[in-house]
């Protein structure tokens, strides 16, 4: 954990002595070098991964050289901006100490949701699907394998999704030595979020009140909260598609540091989903539309546009390429359709795959009427992936009426910020397929966060109170009510706080809904090194690996058509889904055995290690 | 910032409680708050009574989904469970048979960084066998290992074939032959 800790903040030093030569405000060195810090990571891992050398030792002085580097080279500004840190910090503490109560309070509720999370994530291990299933398998595989080469799976999602969120796992597990804080790779993001989503409330002049209660649209979401410690991405992307929209949207900030910035977070963006794409492409609208605002000249916008460009594919167009040069479709399984024209031929469309992943009773419903319901949250208990809700009540109570209120202050008094704003809220959120799906607009409820900040700070008087302490008590209850919402109940939580942590893994397995007890099973009695065969159908791949990746896993469409026979060796386990076409193979299979059996999969034995 | 005229505000405010009652008074709501309190209420319950050995109960799995791994004469080896009482874990092995083979005996050794920790042996007989790991076996920082052998009792020498339980780092049982 040192390791992991030591690496991040000389990466965090390196960052912030290169954004100290930017002409900024506080906030955007801020942002800028966190984003910068993240590039630096996720770039070095793919840049090793090329070189096959995805492993402790390189990542430590590749990064230890960069940054090393950087802070030589920028000692002094990187000293001075130091310094002023420690004494505004010290400053902004003192200010908010004589705060009011509500904001106090607020900050309490923060804090104290956070640190559950932490502590939960910490003691826990990962149980949510897409976790299990898709995002760790992809850093495991690239983890064995010690590069960052297309993984040979039937699972379209491991083999073909850009894998810059799984890069960011894997440099957890490598430096840190183990899988134990997977699960929290997301949580800074978390409070990136809400700094990138006050900051822009900041310039655009609101109070410091009003801005963290507007970012709490962001940082009191259910969905949010829970997904700190989940290994999906949804918090990472919308966090930094709001670092990059403060980062444009800094009157301060310099030419060079915006495109730049704007441009590593694209880039980033780009890497972690497809749905990224959607920001970058937003982002990149927005910032051409400020440089024309400036009346710069062609040629500078030319510049900026190819830079951004660069910037983007270096980062986050590897995956594309692949995918490009693989199936000649950079978005495959995606199939790009217009109209009755397939403009680039895939397995699905986003509409096919959405379809029927509406709940059952808001899937008739008109479009207003199914996102007001979805929105009102008709659900009792809050999930990561929440289909019923999940945005909590700030968002419903304020964010609407304030995107209103905000878009009609707007039109009477326009402005360039206000319009980017807008634009990149509805922008965003009309671009998101399937964006009834809480989890996939979370950027946009966190710029909406904005709109609620301004709202209030035109409010006076008794109405301005009642407002600020009606949106500080839903804030609490979110903040509050949702950690308790997770797979856990107490008793594993105090029973896992007391477990050895080598043993923690295993303790869940058998009773959340994403695994099952055959993988307990497989993890106390597949020995260490075994080769695993899995079937396509739904197997949760992440606890086969064992818990320092030890384990050897292939498909066993690899194994019947040769291909990991050539790579591997004869499998000694087959783990299939129960009626799937893979056991009944396999019980056909004389020299299989059957070994353990659930209600979800069967275990085979073939061969001892 | 220029304040909005009083009857917007108030109009804001408005639309604001309602959509803020819409929210609370939806049926769901009494379930997701009584659900927290109870979460929380256990949790620190909970925490209060750390001792209680029935907060570091970890059940054992049901055997009935398991098959033979390792067959010992009459007896088969069906694999390893954990379970933990109180402070203690304990490793569950465990075995089907006919009936209990006097000449057989099972012997578990835990080592921990190529030292040996402790051994436990006894009489083979089918079903679940506890044996308490001790405390210090997870304390290794290079490596841990339990190793299971099944002995012929009147010949002082392992049954064929050997199981050989390999935990490597994180004390979870593997066998290997």
């Amino acid at each position: 954990m040192s390791v992991l800790l030591t690496c991040t903040l000389l990466i965090a030093l390196g960052a912030l002595g290169l954004w100290s030569r930017a002409r900024s405000s506080a906030r955007s060195l801020i942002l800028g070098s966190v984003i910068t810090a993240i590039a630096q990571i996720t770039a070095s891992l793919i840049a090793l991964g090329l070189l096959k050398q995805l492993n402790q030792i390189a990542i430590v002085l590749t990064n230890g050289a960069i940054s090393g580097f950087l802070i030589f080279l920028n000692l002094k500004p990187l000293i001075s901006v130091l310094r002023k840190g420690v004494a505004s910090f010290s400053q902004e503490l003192r200010i908010s100490a004589k705060k009011p109560v509500t904001l106090v309070v607020v900050l309490g509720a923060l804090i104290a949701a956070m640190s559950l999370m932490l502590w939960l994530g910490l003691i826990l291990p990962p149980t949510d699907w897409d976790g299990l299933a898709q995002n760790l398998p992809m850093a495991a595989f690239h983890i064995q394998k010690g590069d960052i080469r297309p993984i040979e799976t039937p699972y379209r999602g491991i083999t073909a999704y850009p894998q810059g969120g799984a890069l960011l796992i894997a440099y957890t597990v490598l430096l840190s030595g183990d899988d134990a804080v997977v699960d929290l790779v997301q949580f800074p993001f978390w409070l990136l979020g809400i700094f990138a989503a006050f900051s822009l409330a900041r310039e655009l002049g609101t109070g410091r009140s009003n801005a963290l209660i507007g970012a709490l649209l962001f940082g009191a979401a259910p969905v949010v909260i829970l997904q700190s410690r989940a290994a999906y991405f949804d918090v990472e992307l919308a966090a930094l598609a709001l670092a990059s929209l403060a980062l444009l949207l800094d009157r301060k900030l310099g030419a060079a540091p915006r495109v730049l910035g704007v441009g590593i977070g694209a880039g980033l963006l780009m890497g972690l989903k497809y749905a990224g794409l959607i920001y970058a492409w937003v982002l990149l609208a927005l910032l051409v539309a400020f440089l024309v605002a400036q009346r710069a000249s062609g040629r500078v916008l030319l510049l900026s546009i190819g830079a951004h460009g660069a910037i983007c594919l270096a980062i986050g167009g590897y995956w594309y390429a692949l995918n490009l040069l693989r199936y000649g479709n950079p978005f495959w399984p995606m199939q790009l359709q217009i109209g009755s024209w397939t403009a680039l031929p895939g397995v699905w469309t986003t509409d096919s795959f959405y379809g029927g992943a509406l709940p059952t009773g808001v899937a008739d419903l008109s479009y207003p009427m199914m996102l007001l319901t979805l929105w009102r949250e008709p659900v009792g208990r809050y999930a990561v992936d929440s289909r019923l809700g999940g945005l909590g009540p700030l968002w419903f109570a304020f964010g609407l009426p304030a995107l209103i209120f905000f878009l009609v202050q707007t039109i009477r008094k326009p402005s360039f910020f206000r319009w980017s704003l807008l634009l990149f809220i509805f922008g965003t959120f009309l671009l998101t397929p399937a964006n009834w799906h809480t989890r996939y607009v979370l950027a946009a409820v966190g710029a909406t966060g904005v709109c609620v900040a301004v709202m209030l700070e035109s409010a006076s008087g008794i109405i301005r109170q009642i407002l600020v302490g009606l949106a500080a008590i839903l804030s609490c209850a979110a903040l509050l009510i949702t950690p308790a919402h997770g797979e856990a109940t107490p008793t594993d939580v105090v029973r896992n706080m007391q477990l050895p942590p080598a043993l923690r893994r295993t303790t869940l397995m058998d009773h959340v809904p994403a695994m099952d007890k055959a993988l307990r099973w497989s993890e106390l009695n597949i020995p260490l090194k075994s080769t695993i065969a899995y079937g396509w159908g739904g197997v949760v791949l992440y606890p086969l690996f064992g818990p320092g990746f030890q384990n050897n896993l292939v498909s066993i469409e690899s194994v019947m058509n040769g291909s990991a026979m050539k790579t591997a060796f004869r499998p000694h386990y087959f783990i299939v889904r129960r009626g799937s076409a893979e056991e009944i193979q396999a019980r056909e299979n004389a020299g299989l055995v059957v070994v353990f059996a659930s209600e979800k999969y069967v275990v085979f034995f073939g061969a001892r290690p | 910032m220029k304040q909005s005229s009083w009857p917007v505000q108030a109009g804001v405010l408005g639309v604001i409680l309602a959509l803020a009652g819409i929210w609370l008074l939806t049926p769901e709501r009494r379930e997701m708050f009584s659900y927290s309190v109870r979460w929380y209420a256990a949790l620190i319950y909970d925490l209060r009574h750390l001792g209680d050995p029935s907060l570091t109960l970890l059940e054992p799995m049901n055997s009935g989904d398991s098959a033979s791994l390792v067959q010992f004469r009459d007896i088969s080896f069906l694999g390893c469970d954990l379970a933990m009482r109180g402070a203690k874990v304990y490793l569950i092995t465990r075995w089907r048979g006919s009936a209990q083979d006097a000449q057989l005996e099972a012997r578990l050794t835990f080592w921990t960084d190529g030292w040996l920790l402790a051994t436990e042996q006894w009489p083979l007989d089918p079903g679940d066998h506890y044996t308490e790991v001790p405390a210090s076996f997870f304390r290794g920082r290079l490596s841990r290992e339990i190793q299971l052998m099944v002995m012929d009792k009147t010949a002082g020498i392992p049954v064929s074939p050997t199981s050989v339980l390999l935990p490597i780092r994180d004390m979870n049982v593997r066998i290997c032959n």
